[in-house]
């Protein structure tokens, strides 16, 4: 019995110390960078100051703040799906949530996985516990919710679900092939994209979000995939096609554009600035308004950001 | 079976082939290799001047307009690419779409880099040789030049002489296949020969001779051919005048017999003659007796079977042999004079060394005159003895003497009968000597007499 406990308390701490990476102290702000090309993560101070980084065993290619002080982390060709407490820069949990994962979105401490080889969205607690599931068009990627519903944008299909918050079918809206990007202005779901075929998006489409009618377009060219909410309202989005950012007011007029980055992918708001993160040239860089006030080398590949402050 | 012609013809006609085929092949690849670095160097020039002229920033309609102008002009195709979907900008996403380039590559061009590539290529759906030199704008990939030229292959290129290079190749080959057979056949035209001479002999057709005069292999074989031939006809007709010479000697005794034989029966024989006739008769029995055991020894002696060889002392085989033949020289009151030294110890068969003396004293006698002296000696030299038997005789020509040893060979013919020996007595002796690794050799002159000199192997310790 005495070498089953010894063997017992090996494994626990066998199994304790795998994937351990240098903890986040709870008090610090930071925006960290998803580097899927280099399997980093950097997190990077307001001072535009690499706090730490980590070098990651698997090819995650998305990354979700659950709580403060829980990172969600998984990956397109992934298996499992882990949930590591930032202050201790352990592994607390991992979700089984099998190859495939194109996103996740998290709501009230339930976390939405979105799975493009089963074309479902399924959704967990905090302790990686499945809860539903309910399948979906072609591709699901996109999610975003209004306390409702939840949004989610087929990818390789035409149509976007409307899902109770419970994953039960809502409604079905015609949207145009590789749509990405979503965010919630007012009554309506702004919808950014790639472009069906051979011709790329040139504008973000303003949908009612009552109905899923389309209200009009902004023209933000080309290929405008991320949206971010600045802390004066205004609406940033990172055209990826053109490497430009545009400023965009709350009623959906473009007030400034500026070339960022390469072939950006992702933009959020960090503190006073914009952060976006240049694919191709793997800087950070923070806009302020129409300038750009600092940039950063970051991991090879900067492919998504996610932002802590601390209340 | 297939002919030797045949199967060399065929051979050749592989080789042909498969070097007909490799040639293609070769010409094709070193087509290929030379008009690929070729091109793409020309590509290469093209797409630097180009690249030299964009001035950095989103790529222009003007610019791409530019390209299109030069692609009017020039014999490779160029144009310009700035759609992001087309230079993979999308790539973590999974697009429906079909890009220009792969992942490498733009990593490649982003990094200011040419890429250069050789393959197909399913937007143009064929074998391209592509160059293709990026936009670069502050680590951004605005555009690419995009410089290609089909890798045409030679048969593509030929396509519309396609059935003409067929019906060039086929003919060569026809031709090629024709030349390759008369040569096969005029090489193996000899072989063909020998045959046909080779089953004219096998029929008997002793005379046949083939009429090839190369120098080569199968000259030689023919020539070799020729030499068999020529030694298979001569022994044919020394058997065939052997036997009529047989025969010829055995029909006289025989008729003899049969005549005296009939005049006994029809009682015609006075009883006067009746003594001198039954000798008469015996006589010829005893000379067909003596025929028959000679031929039947020169018939053992040809086999070549093991001779039984043991160490002879040759003075007591020399008073052996002269005590047998003492009465055929009292006869004639021929005498022997005998200087043999008594040391000598040959290395012979006793009987026939014996059978050897006999035969050769015999003739000596036969032929020497009445009274006379035989003298009988030998010499020693290293590893032989020679023994020599002279005569006082009547001697042989020269034209006679290197005859003497041939079966039924008379220096005097009208005499054969006369002497009662077989003719065969020379040749026996020869033969047994030959059998014993000895010489035999006759010096002679005409009305002083002929020397025997028969060499034997000595017996060494």
């Amino acid at each position: 019995m005495k070498k089953l406990y010894i063997l017992l308390v090996l494994c626990f701490i066998g199994g304790c110390s795998e994937s351990s990476f240098p903890a986040i102290p709870s008090d610090t702000d930071f925006v960290a960078s998803l580097n899927t090309l280099g399997r980093s993560v950097d997190f990077v101070s307001n001072e535009a100051e690499i706090i730490e980084s980590w070098e990651l065993e698997e090819t995650y290619t998305g990354f979700t703040l659950v709580t403060d002080d829980l990172l969600l982390v998984y990956g397109y060709t992934v298996e499992k799906a882990v949930l590591i407490k930032l202050s201790t820069g352990k592994q607390v949990a991992s979700i089984d949530v099998g190859e495939g994962t194109t996103n996740s979105y998290v709501y009230e401490e339930k976390i939405y996985m979105a799975n493009a080889l089963d074309n479902t969205v399924s959704s967990y607690n905090t302790n990686g516990k499945k809860l539903q599931t309910h399948s979906t068009g072609n591709y699901p990627m996109a999610m975003t919710s209004d306390g409702n519903h939840l949004f989610v944008v087929n990818f390789k299909d035409e149509f976007l679900s409307v899902l109770s918050l419970d994953l039960e079918q809502r409604d079905e809206w015609a949207i145009p092939t590789s749509s990405h990007g979503l965010i919630i202005q007012d009554n309506e779901l702004w919808l950014g994209g790639h472009g069906a075929g051979s011709s790329p998006n040139r504008s973000i489409k303003r949908i009612n979000i009552k109905n899923g009618e389309l209200i009009g377009e902004i023209e933000v060219p080309i290929m405008p995939i991320n949206m971010a909410r600045a802390a004066n309202g205004h609406i940033f989005t990172v055209s990826h096609g053109s490497s430009t950012v545009y400023e965009i007011s709350e009623s959906g007029e473009v007030l400034n554009s500026i070339k960022a980055g390469a072939n950006p992918f992702w933009i959020s708001s960090f503190g006073d600035s914009m952060v976006l993160a240049g694919y191709d040239d793997h800087q950070l860089y923070f806009i302020q308004s129409d300038e750009i006030t600092k940039k950063l080398q970051v991991g090879k590949g900067p492919f998504q950001l996610i932002v802590r402050e601390v209340e | 079976m297939k002919k030797l012609s045949v199967k060399i013809w065929m051979l050749l006609l592989l080789f042909i082939a498969i070097t007909i085929v490799f040639l293609v092949i070769f010409t094709n690849f070193l087509y290929e290799e030379l008009y690929v670095e070729d091109t793409a160097t020309s590509m290469t020039e093209v797409a630097e001047n180009l690249q030299s002229t964009y001035k950095g920033g989103a790529v222009t309609n003007e610019f791409i307009k530019q390209t299109e102008d030069f692609n009017r002009f020039s014999d490779v195709e160029v144009f310009t690419v700035r759609n992001p979907k087309e230079l993979s900008a999308c790539l973590p996403f999974e697009i429906d779409y079909e890009s220009l380039i792969g992942p490498e590559e733009r990593a490649q061009l982003i990094e200011g880099d040419a890429v250069i590539k050789r393959g197909y290529e399913k937007r143009f759906n064929r074998e391209v040789v592509s160059v293709i030199y990026p936009l670069v704008d502050e680590n951004r990939l605005e555009g690419i030049i995009y410089v290609y030229v089909p890798l045409t292959k030679i048969t593509e290129m030929a396509s519309k002489d396609v059935i003409f290079l067929l019906i060039t190749v086929s003919l060569l080959l026809l031709l090629m296949g024709w030349i390759s057979l008369k040569t096969v056949q005029k090489v193996l035209v000899p072989l063909d020969k020998l045959k046909g001479a080779a089953n004219e002999m096998a029929t008997g057709n002793y005379e046949t001779r083939v009429d090839i005069r190369s120098s080569d292999e199968i000259g030689e074989l023919a020539k070799t051919f020729n030499q068999m031939a020529t030694s298979i006809q001569e022994e044919d007709e020394k058997k065939r005048d052997f036997l009529s010479i047989v025969s010829h000697e055995l029909r006289t005794p025989i008729s003899y017999i049969k005549g005296y034989g009939e005049a006994f029966e029809q009682e015609l024989v006075p009883e006067e003659k009746k003594k001198e006739i039954y000798t008469l008769i015996v006589q010829e029995a005893n000379r067909m007796q003596k025929l028959t055991n000679d031929l039947l020894t020169l018939a053992r002696s040809e086999q070549h079977s093991e001779v039984d060889i043991s160490p002879l002392v040759l003075s007591e085989v020399i008073r052996e042999v002269l005590q047998l033949v003492k009465k055929l020289a009292d006869k004639k009151q021929v005498l022997f004079t005998v200087t043999i030294d008594e040391g000598t110890i040959i290395k012979a068969n006793e009987q026939m060394t014996k059978q050897i003396l006999i035969n050769i004293l015999e003739n000596a006698i036969h032929y020497s005159s009445v009274s006379s002296i035989i003298t009988i000696g030998n010499e020693l030299a290293k590893k032989e003895t020679t023994i020599s038997i002279k005569d006082e005789g009547c001697g042989i020509a020269p034209e006679h003497l290197a005859h003497i040893t041939e079966r039924f060979y008379r220096v005097n013919k009208a005499r054969s009968r006369i002497d009662g020996g077989t003719g065969l007595g020379l040749s026996i002796a020869s033969q047994l000597i030959e059998m014993q690794n000895g010489k035999l050799k006759f010096t002679s002159e005409v009305e002083r007499g002929t020397t025997a000199y028969i060499t034997l192997p000595i017996w060494e310790e």
